[in-house]
């Protein structure tokens, strides 16, 4: 099974290395973030895979983090849609 | 191999599809909006296979309800994201 | 045109508490989910100042969900989720590409807060759609499709959202 687990972090990492050819080529800003859309759901998958791979529950509360800061970046990134408080 | 090793291989294998057709997509697709199509359906459909590969693993109901959490957690990470670089892609950078 | 009734005021304090009531019950589960039963006093804690916290700075109106509704709601959406990724996952993989990007623009019905946030949320995650843009007043919706069939789940998605909150049916209206 450890193998197995392994084999699927290794697949999801080169599944990372090829999203790192997107953000070299661009061409807009708004594909540069796609790729670290891409980097947030992929490393959440890495973690928590390695958190059964290598017994090491605290790879877990990593994902947990690591997901909330996922949705946060974007947001801090391009900011909220104005006019939310009117009305 | 038990049963329910078994089981959870052919999540994980799924699993991995998806993301493999997330990436496919990321640089398939012509345009930018297509792409986000690729990577939101297709990642968090590829991230709850995982969890679930990983829950069966587990056998743990706290394990298995972390990882639906952090499995509701991305995809709402997800599709705000995505909602947000969609709208930017639009409108242009202002 | 629902919602946003001014006159209807003791309902409505009466729609927040039960909203309250439905974030405590969340909140608690999530932390008995991180935390087991280690420390439950502070978890209960923390679970109700973030709902009460929560209910007196919500921006509108609460709607409160139906709890029976919810795991039908939840069926719909994880059903849709994977048509949604075996579709695109199908048109990524194949050689020919066969995707018909397109915008639509659509009217947005339900009322603002939680049923509006919701659909926008999950458009995204139906097969073929994605919500792209909104505009100021928060009335239309762009919605950017895969191929033009896509706008069905869309209305299907309105009549359930429309269920989970109780709200009353509405002609659509798709321009």
């Amino acid at each position: 099974m450890s193998q197995i687990l392994g084999l699927a972090v290794l697949f999801l990492l080169l599944n990372l290395v090829a999203g790192i050819w997107r953000v070299a080529r661009g061409p807009t800003a708004a594909d540069r973030m796609l790729a670290a859309l891409l980097f947030g759901s992929t490393t959440v998958a890495v973690l928590l895979l390695m958190a059964e791979w290598m017994t090491m529950p605290a790879l877990r509360s990593v994902a947990l983090l690591f997901v909330m800061l996922a949705g946060i970046v974007t947001i801090a990134f391009f900011g909220l849609p104005a006019g939310k408080d009117e009305q | 191999m038990n049963f329910q090793d078994g089981i959870a291989v052919v999540l994980l294998i799924a699993g991995c599809f998806f993301y493999l057709a997330g990436t496919v997509g990321l640089l398939r697709f012509g345009d930018v909006h297509s792409r986000l199509h690729a990577l939101t359906k297709a990642d968090n459909l590829g991230l709850m296979l995982v969890c679930a590969a990983l829950a069966v693993l587990a056998a743990d109901w706290r394990i298995s309800a972390l990882l639906a959490l952090i499995w509701l957690l991305g995809l709402l990470a997800a599709t705000v994201s995505a909602h947000l670089i969609a709208r930017h892609a639009r409108r242009g950078w202002e | 045109m629902a919602g946003s009734d001014v006159g209807k005021q003791s309902i409505s304090n009466r729609q927040r508490m039960v909203w309250i009531g439905q974030t405590f019950v969340v909140l608690a589960l999530v932390w008995l989910a991180l935390n087991g039963l280690d420390g439950w006093w502070f978890g209960l804690l923390a679970a109700s100042v973030g709902a009460v916290v929560g209910g007196l700075l919500a921006s509108g109106q609460p709607h409160p969900w139906r709890p029976h509704r919810l795991a039908g709601f939840a069926l719909f959406f994880l059903v849709e989720s994977f048509k949604g990724g075996i579709d695109v996952a199908w048109r990524a993989f194949r050689p020919d590409l066969p995707i018909n990007p397109e915008f639509h623009r659509c009217r947005l019905d339900l009322p603002e807060g939680q049923p509006r946030t919701l659909m926008v949320s999950v458009i995204s995650l139906l097969p073929g759609t994605l919500s792209a843009d909104l505009s100021d007043d928060g009335r239309e919706l762009i919605i950017h499709t895969l191929m033009p069939e896509a706008m069905d789940s869309v209305w299907r998605l309105d009549a359930r959202i429309r269920h989970l909150f109780s709200l009353p049916a509405a002609e659509a209206a798709d321009e």
